[in-house]
Order: C-alpha cells, then structure tokens, then sequence
C-alpha cells in the first residue's frame, strides 16, 4: 500500500503528469470516502475531491516523499473540508442548500455478509447509531475517528495527515469510541 | 491495509463493538462505491432570496436609516441654537436701525418745507411784479432795462414782505455751500 511514497517523490514533466495520474487512480477512491462519510454529502464530496486532485496537481511538484501520498492527499482533503465549513459559517447570508443524507439513507447500505433479515436489521440500527455518534462529535474526533474506523490508518499517519500529536490523535479516539460505547447501551 | 483493530497503539475495542465498527466501515465503502458511479446532472443554480438575506438587507436598511436620522437630529439641533442667537441680536438691532433710518427722513421733511414757504414766496413776488408791469408802462417815456426793473422789484418787495426774503437767502446759502 505504502509504496508510493519515495520513489513517487515529484518526477520530473511528462513522467511527473504519469506518475501523478498514478496517484489520482489510487487513491481517488479513498479520498471521496472519507469526505463522504465526513459530510454525508454526495456533491460535496465529489466537489472536494476534485479541489484535492487539483490543489495537489498545481503542488505535485514540491511533495517530497517524506509522507506516503495517501497521507498526504488526506492532509489537503481535511484542510479543504475545514476552509469549506469555515466559509460557510462567514458568508452566513448565502443560502446554500445542504444535500447531505439523512442517517436513515446513509444507514440503508450493509455488508451483504447478513443472513438473517433480523440480524441485518440489527446491523442496520448498529450502523445508524454509529452514523448519530458520529454526526455529534466534533471534527477533529470525527476525522480522527473515519481515518482509524473507516480508512484503517495508522496513528503515525493519522497524526500526520491531521498535523496532531499521537497522542492527541489517541485522546480524540478514546473519546469517539467512548460516545459510541454509551449510544450502543442505549441501543440495547 | 491492515484491518485489525486490535492493535496495542490504540484504544482497546471490545469484539462486540469491533464488530459493529466493522459493519459501520462496510456500510460506508458500499455507499461511497454506489455513490461514485452514479451518473451526476448538473443543476442550474436556480435564483433564491432566501430568509438569510431578507434578513440581511432589512438589517442594513435599518442601520442606514438609524444613521440617517441621528445626522437629522443633530443638524436640527444646531440650527436652531444658531438661529435663535441671530434672531435674538436682530431684534436688538431692530430698534437702533430703525431710529437711524427715521433721522434723516426728518430732516428733509423740514427742508421741504422751508422749501415750499420759500416757494409760495416767489408765487408772492411774482405778482407784485405783474402788477407793477401794469402800472409802469412804455408811455411814461422812461424804457427801462431788465436789470433795473429786477433791482426795482427787489427792493420793493424787501421794503412790503420782508419775511419773504428769508427763505430765499437761506436757499441761495444751502446752494453756495453744496
């Protein structure tokens, strides 16, 4: 998975545009489920995604490999969500229309691993409740918790692509996973 | 990607709660996979004057319109403190104006007068000499010159109407020294 980071580091012209579409293939993926998941927001997301891929295109160049690209990418996704929400809340005078799903909607996709209809009704409210603590949290405890439980990185990475503390990134867990213990004793 | 949760870096998670997290983790990459092939439409930006900035714009007004009127009320405050001191020291001038226009009206209205006595004079005058042309004719023999009849005339009438004189050596006075 981490290959890509050193020998990806800023090529140089017609192989520096290949390698970047390397990149783009990869982990475009990756990039739109996070800020999915962060905003529920199907336009949104997509939108970010594309301001990503362009934000690292213009800085391709200076990315030196001292992260793996997917740390790195995530790093300029969390940014741009953050600037979005920021300007949102100051140019409180534009109406923008808010497309993010509902948790009912979002909470209608399940592993197909589920035989029984009882059990994937089960897994459905589990995943509904999760959807609510996650809604709650704050946004740092919300990226930090969908980089660990939803994109699997690592506590260096996550730190990294945050620009946290290990330690800091530990706190916000214990946190999220905390809420989500409470919401899942209510549940029962 | 390693999909083991536990991991001694983080949190304990208990397998209950590790397997709902994994459903969770399941349920959103299904989602975002549907949802990154779904074919997108673009929708025009359809024109809305929504509530926000209703409420916006009424807010500027207003604070136009406070503006507005505190600049009113102060510049009335001001003009009328100005005015009142105006009229305060016209109306003490009032009187002294009024007393130097009247002086000189006075003045000439008693000049006028003189003037008009001295007038009605002269009317006097004239007809002595009309009557005294009459009574002095060519026949007597003597032609008399104009000079001699106005010196003639003259001392006749200083000897008859002496007040007469008066006014027509006062004007002949104002004259000279105009």
């Amino acid at each position: 998975m981490n290959d890509d980071s050193a020998a990806m580091a800023a090529p140089a012209g017609e192989a520096a545009t290949e390698a970047f579409g390397e990149i783009v293939a990869a982990h475009r993926q990756q990039i739109f489920r996070f800020l999915l998941a962060s905003t529920r927001d199907i336009d949104l997301a997509e939108t970010l995604t594309q301001e990503c891929f362009l934000k690292a295109h213009r800085s391709w160049s200076s990315f030196r490999g001292e992260s793996s690209a997917m740390t790195w990418l995530m790093r300029i996704a969390i940014n741009l969500e953050k600037d979005y929400w920021r300007n949102r809340r100051i140019q409180f005078w534009r109406q923008t229309r808010s497309n993010a799903v509902d948790l009912d909607e979002a909470s209608e996709w399940l592993p197909s691993g589920e035989r029984s209809a009882e059990a994937r009704l089960m897994a459905k409210e589990q995943v509904k409740a999760v959807w609510r603590v996650v809604a709650g949290l704050s946004a740092r405890q919300r990226t930090v918790f969908l980089l660990r439980y939803v994109e699997e990185m690592e506590l260096e990475e996550i730190a990294q692509a945050t620009g946290l503390s290990a330690g800091t990134v530990k706190a916000h867990l214990s946190r999220a996973l905390a809420k989500v213990r409470e919401e899942m004793k209510d549940k029962r | 990607m390693n999909g083991n949760l536990q991991n001694k870096e983080w949190p304990e998670v208990e397998p209950e709660l590790s397997k709902v997290l994994g459903n969770f983790r399941a349920s959103v990459k299904a989602w975002s996979k549907a949802a990154a092939s779904e074919p997108r439409s673009v929708k025009p930006l359809a024109r809305q004057f929504g509530w926000r900035l209703a409420l916006s714009a009424t807010m500027g007004c207003l604070l136009a319109a406070l503006l507005l009127t505190v600049a009113v009320a102060r510049y009335r405050e001001r003009v009328p403190a100005e005015s009142s001191v105006v009229r305060e020291s016209a109306s003490q001038a009032a009187p002294r104006e009024r007393q130097v226009a009247f002086a000189p009206q006075a003045a000439s209205e008693e000049r006028n007068a003189q003037l008009a006595a001295a007038a009605r004079d002269l009317m006097a005058v004239e007809g002595l000499l009309a009557r005294e042309e009459e009574q002095t004719s060519p026949t007597d023999g003597e032609v008399k010159t104009d000079d001699d009849l106005l010196v003639a005339v003259r001392n006749d009438v200083a000897r008859q109407v002496p007040s007469a004189m008066e006014p027509l050596a006062q004007l002949a006075a104002a004259n000279a020294a105009e």
